[in-house]
């Protein structure tokens, strides 16, 4: 299959569908306030589409800043976990606590410990809870998967644990600590909303609050254009992510092999 | 002196690899190892080096002495390019870039490998990453060389000229080498002293001192003195596998 088949049968799937959704909902006469048509999120989307988008990059800034807190915070606790077995056996079982609480339970006291006035500062702590543990899984498993050999050749050569982190086990967990942070990311943006659904009050200005004013006011057409772009993020961070993968990947020509 | 006392290693799984291996290499020999596959030559080495505690028995000399050891797989940074693999040991002791970079360069001319400085382990064939290997345990000029079947993968033409570079690198620098290798050949033609081991659990079966003349190249390759060598090679071979 060529590359122009690969972008251009799912597009066609995808109008096909749309044509479908149009002609369905105007045939069967479906009050727009329960599934509007294409057209209509069309609409909404051109109208509302500046301050939809405003309150995207309101969303995606706090993604993006908990997103980087995830990578450093998971980072380190991996690279703290791998220092010793026992720090590991202590710490692990509070991560995995922390990583099975719904953030939906803890955003209350969360909101009222650092979001009294800032809601964006709770939003942040809880997307960064959600985003911080696919880092910490896979860095931990990469900075310890290193080649037994090269192991053995850094103690020949006596090098101190320094070197044996940056030149040894951190290149070596670079692949995987990267797998991790392209789950993170999605994770980050999906916590990002849920949080700003959950924190969030009359002063929040994330997408997550247009979606629930739009719901709260049977705008649905809007909503949906809301769900599109938020969508699109997605989207767009992922490749992003995959791309870097891809390219660090290609410098190391892992892929010039095993396909 | 590296002088191994009655050196028994058994494995956690409990393999007993080795069990009763003593031998004097003396400082700037050329010993060749010889001995059946999974005898324990890869564990002596390792033994040697550190790497591995003996259960039993004593490896002395070769504590404060610096050491170069190529492993029997190349064992590369496969994030690095052939010129930072072959620094690795100058980077870890500290030495400043560029004279490092200079002698990793020259230990990569001397296997061969003059113009893949840049190319990462992936784009290099087996025995080219061999001879990096190679080029980085020779690049910190160590005491002891420890080369674990270094030229196995290599075609006859290469082989008989890192062959004899290697011979040149040791009676210029005076180092010490332990080769292990399954070729009788290869071993009559390097080294000043052949050990031979016996199948696993491994000891020294038998040595032989090499009286060829120090100067070698291709027409010892032919001479009667050689072939008789090899030939009692062979006999100490089969008998140590067959003990
Ligand atoms: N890390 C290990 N754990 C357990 N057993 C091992 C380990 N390494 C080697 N052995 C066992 O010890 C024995 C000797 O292994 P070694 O690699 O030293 O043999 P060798 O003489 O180098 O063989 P070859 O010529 O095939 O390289 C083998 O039976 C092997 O199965
Ligand atoms: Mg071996």
């Amino acid at each position: 299959m060529s590359r122009v088949e690969i972008i251009v049968w799912p597009c066609l799937v995808g109008v096909l569908l749309l044509a479908l959704w149009e002609i369905a909902v105007r045939m069967l006469d479906v009050p727009s306030f329960v599934l509007p048509p294409p057209s209509a999120i069309a609409v909404a989307l051109v109208k509302d589409g500046p301050s939809l988008l405003l309150s995207l990059i309101e969303t995606l800034k706090l993604t993006i800043a908990a997103f980087a807190a995830s990578c450093v915070s998971g980072l380190l606790l991996a690279i703290l976990f791998t220092r010793d077995r026992r720090i590991e056996a202590a710490l692990r079982p509070w991560a995995v606590v922390l990583q099975v609480t719904p953030i939906v339970a803890i955003a209350p006291m969360v909101v009222i410990w650092v979001g009294i006035d800032h809601v964006e500062r709770a939003v942040f702590v809880l997307a960064t809870i959600v985003g911080f543990f696919p880092i910490l899984a896979n860095a931990s498993f990469g900075l310890r998967d290193v080649d037994p050999g090269l192991s053995d050749l850094f103690r020949l050569y006596r090098a101190n644990r320094w070197q044996r982190l940056f030149r040894l086990e951190l290149p070596a967990a670079l692949p995987a600590i990267l797998a991790g942070a392209r789950i993170s990311a999605g994770l980050a943006l999906i916590g990002t909303v849920v949080a700003e659904f959950s924190a969030g009050s009359g002063e929040a200005t994330g997408l997550a609050w247009r979606i629930a004013e739009s719901g709260a006011r049977l705008e649905i057409a809007r909503l949906f254009a809301a769900l599109l772009l938020l969508a699109f993020a997605g989207i767009g961070l992922n490749f992003l992510l995959a791309w870097v993968e891809k390219y660090v990947r290609s410098q190391r020509h892992l892929d010039a092999r095993s396909g | 002196m590296l002088s191994l006392r009655d050196v028994a290693l058994t494995y956690r799984n409990g393999v007993r690899a080795l069990d009763g291996v003593s031998l004097d290499v003396a400082d700037g020999a050329f010993v060749a190892l010889l001995g059946p596959s999974g005898c324990g030559k890869s564990t002596l080495l390792r033994l040697i080096a550190g790497l591995e505690k003996p259960s039993r028995g004593s490896v002395s000399g070769a504590e404060n002495t610096s050491v170069g050891f190529v492993f029997q797989d190349p064992t590369l940074m496969p994030w690095a390019d052939a010129l930072t693999n072959a620094r690795l040991a100058l980077d870890l002791a500290h030495m400043p870039r560029l004279e490092a970079d200079a002698r990793a360069r020259d230990a990569l001319h001397a296997v061969g490998l003059r113009g893949f400085e840049t190319a990462l382990p992936a784009e290099l064939s087996g025995g080219m990453r061999m001879r990096v290997s190679l080029a980085r345990a020779l690049a910190p000029e160590p005491r002891l060389l420890l080369l674990d079947e270094p030229f196995a993968a290599l075609d006859e033409i290469t082989r008989f000229k890192l062959n004899d570079d290697l011979r040149t690198i040791w009676m210029q620098r005076k180092c010490t080498v332990l080769f292990v290798t399954h070729s009788v050949f290869e071993s009559a033609y390097l080294a000043t002293r052949v050990a031979v081991m016996t199948a696993r659990p491994g000891r020294i079966a038998s040595q032989r001192d090499v009286d060829l003349p120090a100067s070698r190249s291709v027409a010892t390759r032919t001479e009667p003195a050689y072939a008789a060598l090899a030939r009692a090679l062979s006999g100490d071979l089969e008998q140590a596998t067959a003990q």
